[in-house]
């Protein structure tokens, strides 16, 4: 009897033991949504619209709701980064499979509903501006009933008061009445896809945080709506950053980073970068610390010999490139870390950093602490702005900076070059780096001082340029650029894959060797071979600026 | 001493008046078919990188021959003209070569390229020959660009094939013929 017994109380306990750990509390509960990829006005853009809104609400105490987007979306870990969390933060995800299903779980976090007009794509901004300082909800004509299905009551109609309005004058009208209540160090800006195709996928940040919504241009040809965007730029606090990105056909991105950069504020796109308001309210997990794949130490001597050395670079941020396509590792790559998302999205970065091969070197940008254009930036805010940049970049271990300025490009062709000033301001405010890298498309800002090399790229791979057209014009610099050595800095767009660039490789002419980019800064500083220079007087510009 | 009338200065009489008489030949037998305007055929032609759209226009005016570019890169528009002699060499002033934007391959601010262009097979092919400087990220390094503009039969069809002496493979353009009425633009 007494075996038996304890017999029977080690079972029990055992499987009392076994019980318990199944059904532990985990450590947060959260639920979890799936999106498709149709962001049309007419069909899948209303409900989209109306779950952003409320997730930025539901969001807004305690990280409870997190949207999962297909592959395809542009933003393209968020199903990895989903498993990260359950993974790394033991959090245990409940499926929603419907609007109706969200707002009854998350219906307390509202007040009501705002309407906006799906006929007026500026409407929707306004009610996104509106949702944030109401707590709202917002909805088309057609969601309605939903809504008030769980109990949630109309706050604003924004129907019929826009009609026949311009962009310029809708916005004002939000300014006059919405402005003075919004948060003075963050605006959204969204913008990107505009008329059958809306995407506001950073909504629920805009709503979390009580930002004003817009998607004013930055086009000086148009005036009125330039001089509202400057206005809201102006009244900005010092050192604001920009979340979203510049609206496709009203202006271009090259205006819209001169604009803000010229106040000294920080861009932090994408419109359609999901998942903030969840993301920004996780740390870096216990004990997490960056380590970078280094491959010569910040002090490390080398020579370069008498061969083409090649180092490929993707920036874009990580997250809309190549990172979750296959042959990642296979070449040394350089990834651009949007940086300040050590403060937004830290899970991200961590997932990036975990997920890294050896070949994968991480590098600070883009140009700061945010996307911005340095030629740019008043001189007085420039050494505050690198000054956070260098925090980040220490925390991140990063020894290389990438710079673009693309105020007078055309795009991924012209001028991406640097003035002589801009260049001496990054070599004072930056003594401890590795080097410098600057471009976008090619460019021809170069220098050597101390140990420190700034080099711009040589190319720029279209992902839609064939292949063997890719191998041709790589052989062609190959051969113009006869010294040897030589240092061909690549830039990779996003989508490009990277089992494409190893066929290429190895079908290049010469002595070639494909290095990791801290390696290659540290040979171009021991021999020489490239030309100094700075953007000059006479150089193309596209755009002739403000 | 060579005689006026030895059987050496006969023969090269006859070249000085076989090239005089060749001459005017020369201008006259330009084939009138390669005037008018061309529009690049992109889905049979070499992929160009940095501009989205080009049209060639060709004039012959005597020996000059008149290369215009019109090319597109979104909403931006750059239009250049070559002129090549094919009776003499010359100089041009800031040559326009159909670049790949997408390299650190820059026309200098001021250039002179030599040009040299004759009429192959008949008058169905123009040949330009062109030493042209640049700027890369080593300094100056020139590219000799052999292209030949080839009439196909029926004159409604150009292929350019451009070599460059740094690039082992040609690049192949394909043009359409656009009508005489149609002003379009790339």
């Amino acid at each position: 009897m007494t075996r038996a017994f304890q017999l029977s109380a080690i079972w029990l306990f055992t499987a009392g033991a076994l019980l318990a750990s199944a059904t532990a509390t985990p450590a947060k509960q959260a639920w979890v949504m799936r999106f498709d990829l149709d962001w049309e006005v007419a069909s899948g853009l209303p409900e989209k619209a109306m779950l952003v809104s409320l997730q930025g609400l539901a969001n807004r105490d305690e990280a409870r709701l997190y949207i999962i987007h297909p592959p395809e979306f542009q933003w393209e870990i968020t199903e990895p980064l989903y498993d990260f969390y359950k993974r790394k933060h033991d959090i245990s995800f409940t499926e929603i499979a419907t609007a109706d299903e969200a707002l009854g779980q998350f219906k307390s976090a509202a007040k009501g509903y705002v309407v906006w007009d799906r006929t007026i794509g500026a409407s929707l901004n306004v009610a996104f501006t509106i949702a944030g300082l109401e707590d709202a909800v917002v909805v088309s004509k057609d969601l309605i009933p939903l809504a008030e299905s769980h109990g949630l009551k109309k706050i604003d109609d924004l129907r019929g008061r826009y009609t026949g309005h311009t962009d310029a004058e809708i916005y004002g009208d939000a300014i006059k009445r919405y402005w003075s209540r919004c948060n003075r160090d963050k605006i959204m800006l969204m913008g990107g896809h505009r008329g059958r195709v809306m995407m506001p996928g950073m909504a629920d940040w805009g709503v979390r945080e009580k930002m004003f919504f817009h998607d004013l241009s930055a086009d000086p040809n148009e005036a009125d709506e330039l001089a509202l965007n400057r206005s809201l730029l102006e009244d900005l606090n010092l050192g604001s950053i920009v979340f979203g990105w510049h609206p496709y056909g009203k202006d271009t991105e090259e205006q819209s980073t001169m604009l803000l950069s010229m106040y000294g504020l920080k861009m932090e796109g994408l419109h359609n970068l999901p998942n903030l308001s969840y993301n920004c309210q996780f740390e870096f997990t216990p004990g997490f610390k960056f380590n970078n794949n280094h491959h010569v130490a910040l002090d490390a001597k080398l020579v370069a010999e008498e061969k083409v050395y090649m180092t490929f670079v993707q920036s874009d941020s990580i997250g809309i490139g190549v990172w979750t396509k296959p042959g990642r590792g296979k070449l040394p790559f350089a990834w651009q870390v949007t940086m300040n998302w050590t403060d937004f999205s830290p899970a991200a970065l961590e997932y990036f950093h975990e997920s890294a091969t050896p070949n994968d070197y991480f590098i600070g940008g883009l140009s700061g602490p945010g996307y911005m254009y340095p030629n740019n930036i008043p001189k007085d805010r420039f050494p505050v702005l690198m000054g956070e940049a260098k925090g980040m970049m220490k925390i991140l271990d990063q020894h290389v900076m990438e710079i673009m300025d693309n105020s007078v490009a055309d795009g991924n062709v012209g001028n991406a070059d640097l003035f002589k000033e801009t260049v001496d301001a990054y070599y004072e405010a930056f003594p401890n780096v590795l080097g410098f890298i600057n471009g976008y498309g090619p460019a021809r800002t170069r220098d050597l001082r101390d140990s420190r090399p700034m080099l711009s790229y040589d190319y720029y791979i279209d992902p839609k340029r064939p292949r063997d057209q890719v191998r041709d014009d790589l052989n062609e610099l190959i051969a113009l650029n006869s010294k040897r050595p030589y240092f061909l800095l690549v830039h990779v767009r996003e989508s490009n894959d990277v089992n494409s660039l190893v066929e290429i490789v190895d079908n290049l002419e010469g002595p070639i060797e494909v290095v990791a980019l801290d390696e290659f800064l540290k040979l171009a500083a021991s021999k020489k071979t490239y030309k100094t220079r700075f953007r000059q007087p006479g150089d193309p510009e596209h755009f002739k600026g403000y | 001493m060579v005689s006026p009338h030895s059987p050496q200065m006969k023969a090269l009489h006859i070249r000085i008046l076989a090239i005089a008489l060749a001459l005017p030949l020369a201008v006259v037998a330009a084939n009138p078919d390669f005037n008018g305007r061309w529009r690049l055929d992109a889905a049979h032609s070499a992929a160009l990188d940095g501009w989205t759209a080009m049209d060639l226009s060709i004039e012959v005016i005597g020996a000059k021959v008149a290369i215009g570019h019109d090319m597109r890169w979104r909403s931006s528009r750059v239009t250049e003209t070559n002129v090549v002699n094919t009776n003499k060499p010359v100089e041009i002033p800031n040559y326009f070569r159909i670049d790949q934007r997408h390299m650190a391959v820059y026309a200098p601010k001021k250039s002179v390229t030599p040009v040299t262009a004759e009429w192959l097979d008949e008058d169905r092919a123009l040949r330009v020959e062109a030493i042209v400087p640049v700027e890369v990220s080593q300094g100056d390094a020139v590219i000799r660009i052999y292209s030949e503009y080839r009439l196909a039969e029926g004159g409604e069809t150009v292929t350019l094939i451009e070599l460059h002496s740094t690039r082992n493979r040609p690049l192949i353009y394909v043009f359409r013929k656009l009508s005489s009425d149609d002003t379009s633009r790339p």
